[in-house]
């Protein structure tokens, strides 16, 4: 098969905001009296591509599937905007092949290989200069352009590159599929490797350029990781039907290279409070790198000898990693006539949040750890470093305020505002009736189905004082640091499904 | 015979789409942002920028170290000397000066020189002015080499030696040089020539001549520890000229506006923002003014709430009054509604240099005169009227002449120069650094590297930690 492909993406944000509405609840522009900005952006993007598949099969148990394409994309420089995918894949149904390997244990069972070269093009934009309206500061004090009839621009701070590369990312999987006991249990199992080069990012780079970060090709980052999915069902018959479905994956993610000499890039997006989540060499994408308190030899805190607080922090230290070991989920239907029970199950076991939420408030003196004992001074667990190079016991008392404000909470305390992102969560639990059968059908209506759902019912976080999954970034590159988030929203309702 | 057909048509339209492709992918111009831009909205960008950084932030770091503020909760870090890693810090660095200020100068030069040498005239004055801020602050900083974008994406760090003095071997020119080629500069034919477009001396290029050789003088004496001859022979050159910052109305000031987004930062940090009542009046610097008897000046740089100064001890962690009752920076510093400049050299500023050169150097001028000139510069300034100010210097004769040794008299100069700069923290810090004036004892609590010591220069960046040419390891702050 040959085929053609052509992928235009237009995005166009045009946006107007005020405050002040002179009329309760009539959300119009007009009804505006403070304008706070007016703006768009727009983009337009293109991709052309021509591709050709192939596929062979032997008799009913062999198949393979080849293909190939090229992909030219408006986003790259001219001289460098085509690449090439392709795969090769084959996978081999033993119980087709072999059937006296079927039984009432084992009915179905394939194994697959396959692998595959992708390729990507730049974010739009990224190759000419281009130069904003600007404003200087953040919330603490910030001053944008215009200013009255002034108009103030600047060159962006992220470096055009007009040499850019297509990303290319190559993997290699294998997995099988079974069938057990009359598709009564499935087995699917899956283990892949892949490695990206090339990767586009905006690395950053030296402010003292000018400039903080640059469009470059770099890097070179490792994925590996399995996955299982596991069906059964424990009960069929006319009335009742019961399914549980398990999944389970596990991925392993390495930063190998990074650009030059470079050994820690940031990723983009928000932060703040002197910490930074970054690609670093040796550590997975995502690392949040800050700064820690010294360690005596045997692992406890250095304490200073005079103050009684922690000894100066060490900076460019990795904090916090915010990537799962591993994550689980369970899916339980159970049907009974036109009922229909499930409920979602998931856990997710390591990985690290980072809460500002309980640095700030912790620095406040408002979480119930702070207000044991308030007004007595506190000692802060670790050793002091003697003249000899012994260390003792530290017993400097410091008021409390200094010892949550300074010490354990707000910027100077991030080390210890970690905790361990291990959460168990029952994502959503539904009850659903289907009229189908109960004579609504007619010449119009085809089917009626009413289900009632509830969603984050419950969560159990053991070691962390917060809902570890709560995102700060929305869709951006940045977890697992939580910035003063809204708490997950729980959620009921009930849905009516009409087909005709 | 349709799938044949069809099948041809379809290899024919790819080859046909193969042809016309160039043109269809050509679509990767940005209409959002423009590739170019002229001189006239980038000199805005650079003004506000040099004022904003100086108020922002390190403004406000330096105003807790020097002790005219102490903090309440939120900046308690910079008054305690924890500066390593405070993003206020490193967002000057690398969101104001470098990025924002330092590279759009680098980038305006660069248009004008040639054609328009009257806006790359007031960037050469712009750009010594935000290094020189650079190098007070960090010590040897890239300088030479920096700000080039992609041309040199890990600047040197030069020595602040060469940054003052230059140094010709290594192809770097001095801030003082810089400032000469930024004069010189504005007496050459210009095409474009600015005007409202400078938002602080609206296009009036003698009164930028006159900034530059004003902080040429400043530049000089910053160096008074190390280069006094150079820094004594700078100083008569420029007195020589006779065109410096001699009046309130010249000076090196910055305006902000009134409404939302144009303020002054320090209106929006201390005053309405969302950090709000994070700092006020330092208990020892409302000790000094009383001690001298200048509480008419110190009730415009500071809010006097219901006739009473308030304040707060550096480092203490004892509860503040209440908000409302808090001595905070008044109308003078940050305006009434936003709109308090940011004073970046100012005619008293000038006074008490000339002042500090009439002692150390004898150059000609009394320096009784100049320190009285000065003092009177900054009440005026500062809005006490003619009456007040006469009734200060009848009252106060002690505070307001020159006695005792040479050393006793720079520390009167500097003591007065630090009062008057409440609102420009940095230059205070500057001063202190180099002459020890005020004497001012560590805040309680104190951390950082030393916390016998108040810090000597700010930390480098761990992010900058990726230029190679960073000193490694990053030195101390004591």
């Amino acid at each position: 098969m040959l085929g053609q492909n052509i992928n235009q993406r237009v995005y166009q944000n045009p946006y107007i905001v005020s405050s002040s509405l002179a009329l309760p609840d009539f959300y119009n522009v007009s009804n505006g009296s403070n304008f706070n900005g007016t703006g768009e952006y727009s983009s337009k993007r293109r991709l052309l591509g021509h591709f050709a598949q192939l596929n062979l099969g032997y008799k009913s148990y062999l198949n393979t599937e080849f293909t190939a394409r090229v992909d030219q994309s408006s986003t790259l420089p001219v001289n460098n905007n085509t690449y090439l995918y392709y795969s090769a894949g084959g996978s081999f149904v033993f119980t087709e092949a072999f059937r006296e390997l079927r039984s009432d244990i084992l009915n179905f069972g394939k194994v697959r290989l396959n692998y595959a070269q992708v390729g990507n093009d730049a974010p739009v934009y990224s190759i000419d200069n281009s130069y904003s309206s600007w404003s200087f500061g953040n919330n603490t004090g910030s001053f944008s352009f215009p200013y009255g009839t002034l108009t103030g621009f600047g060159a962006s701070g992220t470096l055009p590159n007009a040499n850019l590369k297509p990303e290319i990312t190559k993997s290699f999987e294998v997995g099988a599929n079974l069938g057990l006991l009359k598709d009564r249990v499935t087995l699917d199992f899956t283990a892949y490797w892949s490695s990206s080069i090339n990767q586009i990012m905006s690395i950053s780079i030296p402010a003292a350029s000018g400039y903080t970060s640059q469009y470059v090709n770099a890097g070179k980052i490792n994925n590996k990781g399995t996955e299982i999915s596991l069906g059964i069902t424990p009960v069929k018959n006319s009335e009742v039907t019961w399914t549980m479905n398990f999944t389970f994956s596990r991925n392993r993610n390495e930063v190998k290279e990074l650009f030059g000499d470079i050994k820690t890039a940031n990723v983009s997006g928000l932060r703040f409070g002197g910490v930074s989540p970054s690609a670093r060499i040796g550590y997975p994408l995502g690392v949040i790198v800050g700064s820690k308190v010294p360690r005596s030899p045997d692992g406890q805190y250095l304490i200073d000898s005079t103050t009684g607080n922690f000894a100066v922090q060490i900076t460019d230290q990795v904090v916090a990693d915010p990537n799962r070991k591993w994550i689980a989920g369970l899916v339980n239907t159970v049907s009974y006539k036109g009922f229909t029970l499930s409920a979602t199950l998931d856990y997710k076991y390591g990985g690290d949040i980072m809460s500002w939420t309980v640095a700030t408030l912790r620095s406040n003196g408002s979480l119930y750890e702070t207000a044991i004992d308030r007004e007595s001074p506190k000692i802060l667990p670790g050793v002091i470093a003697r003249a000899d190079g012994s260390y003792v016991q530290n017993n400097i008392a410091i008021p409390a305020q200094v010892y949550w404000n300074t010490n354990m909470g707000g910027i100077g305390g991030s080390e210890f505002t970690v905790f361990d992102a291990t959460t168990f969560r029952i994502r959503e639990a539904s009850l659903g009736y289907d009229f189908s059968n109960l004579g609504v059908k007619n010449k119009f209506v085809n089917g009626l189905k009413l289900v009632a759902f509830a969603r984050n019912l419950f969560f159990s976080a053991p070691n962390s004082p917060i809902d570890p999954e709560l995102s700060t970034q929305g869709a951006g590159n940045i977890r697992g640091l939580e910035l003063q988030s809204a708490p997950n929203t729980r959620s009921f309702g009930a849905s009516l499904k009409v087909t005709f | 015979m349709m799938k044949i057909i069809s099948k041809y048509t379809f290899v024919g339209l790819s080859l046909l789409s193969l042809v016309s492709c160039k043109k269809f992918i050509d679509v990767n111009q940005n209409p959002n942002s423009p590739t170019d831009v002229q001189p006239k909205v980038l000199l805005p960008t650079t003004s506000m920028g040099i004022g904003f950084t100086n108020v922002n932030q390190l403004g406000l770091a330096a105003g807790l170290m020097v002790q005219h503020n102490a903090a309440i909760a939120q900046w308690t870090a910079f008054d305690v000397y924890n500066l390593d890693g405070q993003t206020g810090i490193t967002n000057a660095w690398s969101f104001e000066l470098y990025n924002g200020i330092i590279n759009n100068l680098r980038i305006l030069i660069e248009k004008t020189q040639e054609t328009s040498p009257a806006y790359s005239g007031i960037a050469k004055i712009q750009l010594a002015y935000a290094f020189g801020l650079v190098t007070d602050l960090w010590g040897d900083v890239p300088y030479s080499e920096a700000g080039f974008g992609l041309a040199n994406t890990s600047p040197r760090y030069d020595t602040q030696q060469d940054i003052y003095k230059g140094n010709a071997a290594s192809g770097i020119t001095s801030l003082f040089d810089l400032i000469r080629d930024g004069i010189a500069d504005l007496d050459k034919t210009s095409t474009l020539k600015p005007t409202t477009d400078d938002p602080i001396y609206g296009g009036d290029l003698a009164k930028w001549k006159r900034a530059g050789n004003s902080l040429i003088l400043k530049f000089a004496m910053q160096m008074s520890n190390v280069e006094s001859a150079l820094a004594k022979s700078t100083i008569e050159t420029v007195l020589a000229g006779n065109n410096f910052i001699n009046d309130n109305a010249l000076n090196f000031s910055v305006p902000f506006g009134t409404s939302a987004g144009n303020q002054n930062p320090g209106y929006v940090r201390d005053i309405i923002g969302s950090f709000k009542n994070n700092q006020m009046l330092s208990t020892r610097f409302l000790t000094l003014a009383r001690s001298l008897n200048d509480t008419v000046r110190l009730a415009k740089f500071y809010t006097k709430p219901n006739n009473v100064f308030t304040s707060y001890d550096n480092g203490a962690t004892v509860a503040a009054v209440a908000a409302a009752n808090r001595s905070q920076y008044n109308a003078y510093v940050v305006g009434a509604t936003g709109e308090g400049p940011a004073r970046l050299i100012t005619n008293h500023q000038v006074k008490f240099i000339l002042a500090e050169a009439a002692i150390r150097y004898g150059i000609s001028g009394d320096a009784n005169t100049y320190y009285q000139d000065g003092i009177k510069a900054s009440m005026r300034l500062a809005g006490m009227t003619d009456a007040e100010i006469n009734a200060y210097f009848e009252g106060n004769p002690a505070v307001v002449n020159l006695a005792g040794t040479n050393e006793d008299k720079i520390k009167q100069i500097i003591t007065q120069k630090y009062i008057s700069l409440v609102g420009n923290g940095i230059e205070a810090y500057n001063d202190y650094r180099r002459t020890g004036y005020p004497v001012l004892a560590v805040a309680q609590n104190a951390t950082g590297d030393d916390p016998t010591t108040i810090p000597k220069r700010l930390p480098y960046l761990a992010t900058e930690a990726n230029n190679p040419n960073q000193p490694n390891p990053r030195p101390k702050l004591m």
